[in-house]
């Protein structure tokens, strides 16, 4: 990713950061990449809780929840621990050209 | 005795005063037009700086107001800066200043070159040659309400910055964060707080969403603050950035 490491302003218009200002910059942007697992990680969480929630309503009493989807659910909670670096995130969040997930663990078995 | 004709020089400075000439024997035809462009121009009204008015109250007679006594637009503007190609970040300075209290600022088109970028704002101490404020006393609540009915939000406390929206679409055509802020008091010592409202475009895996945002923010610390910082959290801003701050008159 280019960063021009400049600033414009309403006082000089477009003009190089200084040293101090590139230095901040860098710092920025290194804790923002330093920061890419953890997001991926916030955002799998958010995915996988969306479906959990989804199937909540099978745990009532006067339901009884099949087997394959006790087994999903129980996939579905172990992400963080079975999936624990970058490149295991990248593949949770993979979609095809249309915009679907490709990871099978997001698709919930029929009931 | 009447003359029909007075020689150069028969009139000596200030010879001619109220007393020699009969009521309203001037008329507007005779005046030069030079009267009022003849005069040095001005940038700036004082309080007490005069005007020529005709008193509609009074049968027209000729009278002045003074400037303090005019109405006047509400917003001053106080700063403005046009990206006129991309950088990496847009800053506005010397814009809060002991003027005014409060103030009003739009956001145009602050559109990310790069997608999934989070869109950021900090405070400028030092007027007119400033600094960015980057101590961890930034806290945020901004609330996000996606076209496809999704929610999400950013929050923090101790942060080096104030985050306003997530998820950059890095398309100039969908542009990125349009929105208005209302800034309290960023000049008081004690206190520097905003809220406002805004949207933009999120880059999603299939598609685009337009988010509605929510936005509030307070500098924990005391600071005189007298301008803001833009930027993204990587990624430059593209030319056609624009942000405009107003002053808001209390008069």
């Amino acid at each position: 990713m280019t960063e021009s490491y400049t600033v414009w302003d309403n006082l000089v218009g477009l003009r190089d950061m200084t040293p101090e200002e590139k230095a901040q910059r860098e710092k920025d942007v290194k804790a923002w990449n330093d920061a890419s697992a953890t997001r991926k990680l916030t955002k799998i969480r958010a995915m996988r809780l969306k479906r959990l929630k989804a199937t909540d309503y099978l745990a009532n009493s006067d339901v009884t929840m099949p087997d394959n989807i006790k087994t999903w659910r129980q996939s579905l909670r172990d992400i963080p621990s079975n999936h624990t670096d970058e490149d295991a995130y990248d593949l949770l969040l993979a979609r095809d050209s249309d915009g679907n997930l490709t990871h099978s663990i997001w698709t919930q078995p029929t009931e | 005795m009447s003359k029909t004709t007075i020689p150069r020089g028969g009139i000596t400075a200030d010879a001619i005063d109220a007393t020699l000439v009969t009521d309203d024997a001037i008329s507007d035809e005779h005046l030069d037009v030079t009267a009022v462009t003849g005069q040095t121009a001005i940038t700036s009204l004082a309080d007490t700086d005069k005007f020529l008015v005709s008193d509609a109250s009074d049968s027209g007679n000729l009278k002045y107001v003074e400037k303090q006594y005019l109405g006047g637009g509400a917003l001053i503007k106080t700063g403005q800066t046009t990206l006129g190609s991309d950088a990496s970040t847009l800053t506005v300075d010397n814009c809060f200043t002991s003027d005014y209290g409060n103030y009003f600022v739009v956001m145009e088109d602050m559109t990310c070159t790069s997608d999934d970028q989070n869109f950021r704002m900090r405070f400028r101490t030092g007027g007119a040659s400033g600094s960015t404020d980057t101590g961890s006393q930034y806290r945020n609540a901004s609330r996000y309400f996606d076209d496809d009915g999704s929610t999400a939000s950013n929050t923090g406390v101790d942060q080096q910055q104030f985050t306003l929206s997530d998820g950059s679409e890095e398309s100039a055509d969908w542009k990125g964060f349009n929105g208005f802020f209302v800034f309290y008091q960023p000049q008081e010592n004690s206190s520097s707080r905003f809220s406002g409202s805004g949207s933009f475009t999120r880059n999603t895996a299939s598609d685009e969403d337009v988010v509605s945002s929510h936005n509030a923010g307070h500098y924990d610390s005391n600071a005189i603050h007298t301008g803001l910082h833009f930027f993204y959290s990587s990624g430059n801003l593209r030319a056609g950035a624009n942000v405009i701050v107003y002053g808001i008159s209390e008069a």
